[in-house]
């Protein structure tokens, strides 16, 4: 029976090879994103669960009181206290202390900037990081090790073995020598724990006073736990308020007043580490689970457009089959018999489509993989629950597209499928809204694509308040006497033309930097204000323009100990007339009161998603400029370059050259937007493609069925604009129609999307119009095209058949 | 075999009701080769669809072999229908996507005979209706006497008491028709009984008893 049921499939998939082409190809491209997207998804959701005691490690989170009594949750901890909950919870069998830098490395003369991960001894023990070599109970006791992770190892030492070598480490001011005690396999993809070259934590102590291992404090490191099998969180928490007490008493007392809830403490899962974004964290990446939400979402749109196109040909090319059922009714088949025909076929359909959707997902996997940053792969045989997925997509796609022509078609009677009086085909009011469906979701994609890419248009193109093209950025990598370095720099290019400013500064712009904060206070008034950093010069570099007072200056020595210039937000915000000369104090490295010398115009440092804040430049004291800002000319900007990369070899032979584009460190800042963007326009281009392809088929199935009507209509002195315009109505109403209930749609979800931005655009009607206009040309040129082949035939051709 | 009392059949569309068959009794014994004869639209067919159980009366009482045809769930008379009944077409009704050989199989599938038993009986049908060479040609290959002949063998080969053929030459030309028509003939001297429609007299002359059909309404000749 069922080989019968396949035989007449693969039969009528030949015949109709233009409805087959339809369904499979519009469920293939369905089933590929469905599959890419489920890979995604499952990479996202079992984000570090790999290790095998993830359900017992656990971070320790710190919670101050802030101004206004809430809670403010910090991913950050004292150094002291991941040893001290060692000591005292015997529930706690494992602890390090986590902590990243970025700092120069020598092998054999050639330097480069690493990452360098310090962790105790316990590192191994509790996460499933597997070593290649060495021994992982011993791997960081000892403070003169380095571990590598594989991948640096080789780019190290290629195919020499890497135990045993000597790697030159900056640690803060000097080099130290590390031997290389253990190579680690290379990270899973999701993790959010990674290394590079991992260090005992003990060497906090290069670059840092040694009495910051014991002080309570700074929050400067993140600490993981893990606890005893069986041990019961929530009775380990009852004992964190003595805890407190005992270690942070002196500090709640001093600062505080003696608030014992000031602080608090918490566990959060491993696992949970990942899907939190409310807690600020350091060191490890987090996504936010909505991405993850949205994606699934639009794959089952996706799919949902092609199984209605599968179900609308079906019901529409059932006009054509009512004959075979009935007939099959006549022979003794059931109702039941006849479901299983139907759902056989459709599933028939949904496994070629699955094998097509398969190797589409493989083509596309490169792009994915480039576009979403992850290295996915579909590992049929490697775990199950993807090829059990795959497989029961191809059901689930197999069952719902069948189900309407299964449980539709079998209900009729024989007699009158024989005498075929039955109407359908793009007639059906279940297909129309099917259609009405589809384009509403083309529709809407359509729409927030044009505001998406409107958005990001405007937000790229806005006036930021300074000049940032052509300014190039050089990380001084902490080479020692950033200050002497930028002077040396600056004498070396004054001779070239192409060099049109320099300056140092602490801070790297644009990049979703977050900048240091810190209270300003001027008589009664206190208010939060970020700090920049710089050298002399900057403002000019930048192109950033002083509106009152002077910018600072080499002849005014005292500028670095007791001037400073401000913001307009700022001076706004403490309500000043006229702001040279005021004196405030601030909390950051100096207590003497500091004067006001000038005022910066207001540029927005951060995204354009917030407003200005108020901002306060200082000159950068204690010679540690971080960064080199070069304004170029925009000819010949190679050549330039290359000039630069020269006299930094000259100036700083040991450190790495390295450079970014201010102009490109502002775009970053979008780099999410820019990525949804993507995934939407995407989508909306294939939903489209989907769409058109089912209205397609639907439209040629009406024609044929109307081709008598077609006829006679002619024969009756139609003529052919007519006939055209006469089927493609039809059809265009179904659009018009999606357009009306896309666009409250669309409109509400872009502006919820557009009010996460203080600075954007209006919607405006005419991209409606546009989304209009475009969606209702495609499916004109899909429909007209077949209308008025149909109206241009020979009417004797149609009638004939009658 | 049949017995119908007070046959009525009637199509309403909104507050018309239209007869199609009016206060019909027919009874029909086994072996019997009954002929309807009758204009177009004097409900012929729709007698015929009823008898087949592909149609339901909307009133009035018919017992199949004593079974109360008129009170059987669905299930029951499509396991009636499937075992007893067979059917013949004017325009042949065979399915265009199967081959001759798949056409002759269907029923029997659609019965759960099993595979060596259906393959016997398909090759005897095949043989009997001189067609083996034709076997795996699709029916838009075959003339239309040819797709009738394989119409009237996929409707035999299920062995059924009843055969039903409605107008069963009206689409051949002479000697295709008076082929299918002694096919017909010597099925029914073998012990099956034929119930057929036709407005053709020489065709009714096959048979041994005609009604007349006018306008829903069995009168005497």
């Amino acid at each position: 029976m069922f080989r019968n049921y396949i035989k007449i499939s693969a039969r009528n998939l030949l015949k109709q090879k233009v409805y087959s082409f339809i369904n499979i190809f519009g469920l293939a491209i369905a089933i590929a994103i469905c599959i890419l997207i489920f890979l995604f998804v499952r990479d996202e959701v079992t984000h570090d669960s790999f290790h095998q005691n993830a359900d017992r490690l656990y971070r320790v989170n710190m919670l101050r009181k802030q101004d206004d009594g809430s809670m403010s949750t910090d991913s950050m901890t004292p150094p002291p206290l991941g040893p001290a909950f060692k000591d005292e919870f015997p529930e706690i069998v494992h602890m390090t202390r986590f902590k990243k830098r970025r700092d120069i490395v020598i092998y054999q003369g050639q330097s480069s900037r690493e990452s360098i991960t310090l962790a105790d001894p316990d590192f191994f023990k509790m996460f499933s990081f597997r070593l290649r070599k060495g021994d992982p109970q011993i791997v960081l006791e000892d403070r003169n090790s380095v571990v590598l992770r594989n991948e640096i190892a080789k780019r190290f030492f290629g195919d020499e073995g890497p135990m045993g070598k000597v790697l030159s480490i900056k640690m803060g001011a000097r080099f130290f020598d590390f031997t290389v005690a253990g190579v680690a396999e290379d990270i899973p993809q999701n993790s959010s724990i990674t290394f590079d070259l991992l260090v005992s934590f003990d060497r906090v102590k290069d670059y840092t006073p040694a009495r910051y291992l014991n002080q309570w404090t700074g929050s400067t490191t993140l600490s993981f736990v893990e606890l005893q099998q069986g041990a019961h969180v929530a009775e380990l928490g009852n004992k964190f308020p003595s805890f407190i007490q005992k270690h942070l008493g002196a500090v709640i007392q001093k600062y505080h007043g003696g608030d014992m809830s000031a602080y608090r403490l918490d566990l959060q899962p491993l696992e949970q580490i990942y899907w939190n974004t409310q807690v600020r964290s350091s060191y490890v990446s987090g996504s936010d689970p909505l991405y993850s939400y949205i994606l699934s979402a639009i794959a089952l749109l996706i799919l949902l457009i092609a199984a209605i196109n599968y179900m609308n040909l079906a019901i529409a090319r059932s006009a054509f089959r009512l004959r075979e059922i009935g007939v099959r009714k006549v022979l003794g088949a059931d109702r039941k018999k006849l479901m299983q025909q139907f759902f056989g076929e459709s599933l028939f359909f949904s496994f070629i489509s699955l094998c097509m959707g398969i190797a589409l997902a493989e083509l596309f996997l490169p792009a994915f993989n480039n576009f979403t940053g992850k290295k996915l792969a579909i590992g049929y045989f490697s775990d199950w629950t993807t090829l059990a997925s795959i497989v029961g997509l191809m059901f689930i796609v197999g069952l719902v597209s069948g189900s309407y022509p299964a449980l539709f078609l079998s209900r009729f009677r024989p007699e009158e499928m024989l005498r075929s009086h039955l109407k359908f085909g793009g007639k059906s009011k279940f297909s129309r809204w099917l259609v009405v469906v589809q384009f509403t979701l083309s529709i809407f994609l359509i729409i927030s694509t044009l505001i998406m890419t409107n958005q990001l248009h405007y937000l790229r193109n806005r006036d930021l308040g300074i000049r940032e093209d052509q300014v190039v950025i050089i990380p001084t990598q902490g080479s020692p006497q950033g200050n002497q370095l930028v002077d040396r720099f600056r004498n070396g290019l004054a001779p070239y033309d192409s060099v049109i400013s320099l300056a140092g500064s602490n801070e790297l712009l644009g990049n979703n930097r977050t900048y240091t904060e810190s209270v300003v206070s001027y008589k009664e008034a206190r208010i939060n204000a970020h700090y920049f950093f710089i050298g002399h010069d900057f403002f000019e570099t930048i192109g950033l323009e002083i509106v009152v007072g002077r910018d600072f200056a080499r002849e005014f020595t005292s500028d670095p100990k007791e001037s400073v210039i401000v913001n307009e937000t700022l001076v706004r915000e403490l309500g000043w007339d006229s702001a040279v000369g005021k004196q405030i104090k601030t909390f950051m490295g100096r207590k003497e009161p500091l004067t006001v010398v000038g005022v910066a115009k207001d540029f927005h440092f951060e995204s354009l998603h917030t407003q200005i804040k108020p901002a306060i430049f200082y000159i950068e004291p204690r010679n540690q400029l971080e960064f080199i800002y070069v304004k170029i000319s925009p000819d010949d900007i190679p050549a330039t370059l290359g000039l630069i990369e020269s006299s930094w070899k000259k100036n700083a032979p040991n450190f790495p050259f390295m450079y970014y584009f201010l102009d490109e460190e502002f775009h970053k800042l979008y780099r999410m937007e820019e990525r949804w963007k993507g995934i939407i326009r995407n989508t909306s281009i294939f939903a489209i493609l989907i769409s058109c392809l089912g209205l397609f088929g639907l439209s040629a199935l009406a024609i044929t069925r109307r081709t008598k009507e077609i006829g006679i209509r002619k024969v009756l002195g139609a003529s052919v604009a007519g006939l055209t315009r006469m089927v493609s109505m039809d059809f265009l109403k179904l659009v018009i129609f999606a357009n009306l209930i896309a666009w409250p749609l669309a409109y509400y979800a872009m502006n919820r999307w557009l009010r996460s931005f203080v600075f954007r655009i209006d919607i405006k009607l005419w991209v409606f119009l546009l989304a209009a206009v475009i969606a209702t040309a495609i499916a004109l040129l899909t429909v007209g095209l077949q209308a008025a082949k149909a109206a241009l035939a020979n009417p004797v051709e149609s009638l004939r058949y009658e | 075999m049949i017995k119908m009392k007070e046959i009525t059949k009637f199509y309403s569309s909104g507050f018309v009701k239209t007869f199609v068959l009016r206060n019909i009794d027919l009874d029909v014994k086994d072996g019997e080769f009954l002929t309807i004869m009758g204009p177009s639209g004097a409900g012929k067919s729709t007698l015929l669809h009823i008898i087949g159980m592909l149609d339901s009366p909307s009133s009035g009482e018919y017992f199949f072999y004593d079974k109360p045809v008129h009170r059987l769930s669905e299930r029951q008379l499509s396991d009636l229908h499937k075992n007893h009944i067979g059917f013949v077409f004017q325009s042949y009704h065979l399915i265009d996507d199967l081959t001759v050989y798949e056409n002759l199989e269907t029923p029997l599938l659609y019965k759960k005979v099993k595979g060596s038993e259906r393959k016997g009986k398909i090759a005897e049908m095949l043989d009997r209706f001189n067609m083996v060479a034709k076997k795996d040609l699709f029916p838009n290959q075959l003339s239309g006497g040819q797709q009738q002949k394989v119409a009237v063998a996929r409707s035999i080969i299920i062995n059924p008491k009843l055969i039903l053929a409605d107008e069963p030459t009206g689409n051949l030309n002479t000697k295709e028709g008076t082929e299918v028509m002694d096919l017909l003939k010597e099925l029914n001297e073998s012990g099956t009984t034929i119930i057929q429609v036709t407005h053709s007299e020489k065709n009714a002359a096959y048979g041994q008893r005609i009604i007349n059909l006018v306008d829903g309404w069995i009168v005497d000749k």
